[in-house]
């Protein structure tokens, strides 16, 4: 329990919930992106530049990194448009790299050496707004769009045959996905007030995707899956060095027996079964054919 | 100078080949990339430095390297490749990336992060034509990289395990009904693309006299931009991009500001995917995604 109450781990936590949901939406809808340290050292240089430089409060910067996470997706979208699949993921990579690179040589958020001097942000917002994003992507889920992403991400083909907008899809998915890496990003900013980036590597990809893995692709799947493993190591002290093998061999034996993860279904759906009323009866097909997009939330 | 560069790139040029080739072999074969490639690369120098520590003799705490590479390339397509289904999404992408992060979260702790001095004493003479001055290790390992890339074009042409992994890599349904013995040869090319990747690691290792857990990452990346860059599972492509990106990385950092020699490898990546997917020769397998 004192684990739990200590804030380095409260903000650990909340951070890499915050940053796997971030991976789920575009995963579901099928677009394997990569890119997230990079929508992240967006995020958190956009908001760290602003609280330290130009003055804004925290709430603000905020938005604004999530913005920021949000607006960098749109070139990956772009690539998205062409390739999928695993040549999208190198594409991301790559792309991510490109980001970073950017950061290591741009002198006003201070290079290769770093930003420092953000304000400090308590973790009990951080952790509130991970709570926040976790119960929106649970809806979101629910929700016509949610399942509209979800049967894009299955068969993009059938999806579109069924009047779905896969691109539009997809496109909105990875910019859902920058939004909340980018939150991530600046709460990472002004929690430790120090940001370089080496913060940003391929490695914090590799652990959340492997979280996601493990938890299963859904919004409670994501969430189980990244607060038990980021707390296994912070309760059992002697596991910290060996976390990430740890995390690596858990995710073989899943994807050998258990591949769909620990919670491969939507368990909101019940709860918003039950607490929506009846749909109407449709109209004739007629009326359904030529509607575009189908993503009417 | 500038042929000095030239060499110079040639030499980082064939490292790159040499993993790329590794990376696109696996590629082509099952159509999954395996991740874990880049920690095979690290853990055959820490395998040939524990057996010299041991007392073995240099040449053959090497080829245990090698060797050590090879074997654990067949655990990881049993580990990793085997047991899952072909349905998976993510499929061997995670499962050999867990693979190599494993591996590596092992040499960390055994080994610490910080470089390890790999020297094995091999003395060779230098060698000097014109103006370009070669180490002997850097001319042994050109000569070895060369002979290598030859041979394979030779084994995946005119061998019949060739023409058996390059119909594995067109359709593997039709080569298994056609009587080749696919889970044989996909298992051997795996001991073949880690074997590469051993041989890479123990050349960069020699060359540079240290080595440390996370030598593989830069390398890595870099290929796989060559892989793309050459055409997924073109073992000819591979080559040349990676041939091709070591003199340009080389060029660039000698005569280019800092920072743009990476930034090219990227954008020129992002740029054939963009207008060339099938790489810059046109001649990757092509194989409709069901």
């Amino acid at each position: 329990m004192e684990t739990l109450m200590s804030e380095p781990v409260q903000a650990i936590v909340a951070i890499n919930v915050l940053l796997c949901l971030s991976l789920l939406f575009p995963f579901v809808t099928g677009v394997w992106s990569l890119g997230l340290p990079g929508f992240m050292a967006v995020g958190a240089y956009a908001g760290g530049w602003l609280t330290q430089s130009a003055g804004w409060p925290v709430w603000a910067a905020l938005i604004a990194s999530a913005a920021g996470g949000a607006l960098s997706t749109l070139p990956f979208g772009l690539l998205a448009l062409r390739i999928r699949g695993i040549y999208l993921a190198i594409a991301t990579l790559a792309a991510a790299e490109l980001i970073l690179l950017f950061f290591s040589h741009f002198k006003p958020t201070g290079a290769v050496m770093g930003l420092t001097g953000m304000p400090f942000l308590d973790p009990r917002w951080i952790v509130a707004m991970a709570a926040a994003a976790f119960a929106f992507s649970g809806w979101l889920y629910c929700t016509r769009l949610g399942k509209a992403m979800q049967a894009a991400g299955s068969d993009p083909v059938v999806a579109a045959c069924h009047g779905l907008n896969v691109p539009v899809l997809q496109l909105s998915a990875l910019a859902l996905g920058g939004a909340f890496a980018g939150l991530a990003g600046g709460c990472f900013a002004h929690y430790y007030s120090f940001i370089a980036p080496n913060n940003f590597g391929f490695h914090r990809t590799v652990d959340i995707l492997m979280f996601l893995v493990i938890g299963g692709f859904t919004p409670v799947g994501a969430a189980l899956g990244s607060v038990m493993l980021t707390l296994v190591p912070q309760f059992v002290s002697e596991l910290e060095k060996w976390a990430p093998a740890l995390y690596g061999a858990i995710a073989l034996a899943m994807a050998a027996f258990m591949p769909a993860g620990l919670v491969p279904k939507n368990r909101f759906a019940p709860i918003f079964r039950r607490l929506r009323p009846p749909p109407p009866p449709r109209p004739a097909i007629a009326g359904q054919a030529g509607r575009p997009g189908g993503a009417d939330a | 100078m500038i042929a000095q560069q030239l060499v110079n790139g040639l030499m980082l040029g064939s490292v790159y080949a040499l993993i790329g080739i590794g990376y696109t072999l696996v590629f082509g074969v099952l159509r999954m990339l395996n991740l874990a490639h880049a920690y095979l690369f690290m853990a055959a120098p820490f395998v040939a430095l524990s057996l010299g520590a041991a007392g073995v003799h240099p040449a053959f705490a090497l080829a245990g390297g090698l060797g050590a590479a090879a074997l654990l390339g067949m655990v990881l397509y049993y580990m990793a490749f085997r047991p899952i289904s072909s349905q998976h999404a993510l499929g061997g992408f995670v499962t050999s990336l867990s693979f190599g992060i494993v591996l590596q979260v092992i040499v960390v702790n055994r080994f610490g992060t910080l470089a390890k001095p790999f020297s094995f004493g091999l003395a060779l003479p230098d060698i000097e034509i014109g103006p370009v001055l070669l180490s002997g290790l850097q001319a042994a390992s050109l000569v070895v990289s060369a002979a290598l890339m030859v041979g394979l074009l030779l084994l995946l042409k005119r061998t019949r395990f060739g023409r058996n992994v390059r119909a594995i890599a067109e359709n593997d349904t039709a080569a298994l009904l056609l009587g080749v013995p696919v889970p044989r040869n996909i298992l051997a090319v795996f001991a073949l693309s880690s074997g590469l990747a051993g041989l890479a690691g123990l050349m960069v290792a020699l060359r540079f006299e240290q080595i440390g857990a996370y030598m593989g990452d830069h390398y890595a990346t870099k290929a796989l931009a060559v892989i793309v860059i050459g055409g997924l599972g073109d073992v000819r492509g591979a080559m040349a991009a990676g041939l091709l990106l070591g003199v340009f990385e080389v060029l660039f950092q000698a005569y280019a500001p800092t920072g743009w020699s990476e930034a090219f490898v990227w954008l020129l990546l992002i740029g054939v995917f963009l207008l060339k997917p099938e790489g810059i020769f046109g001649t990757g397998v092509q194989r409709r995604e069901v």
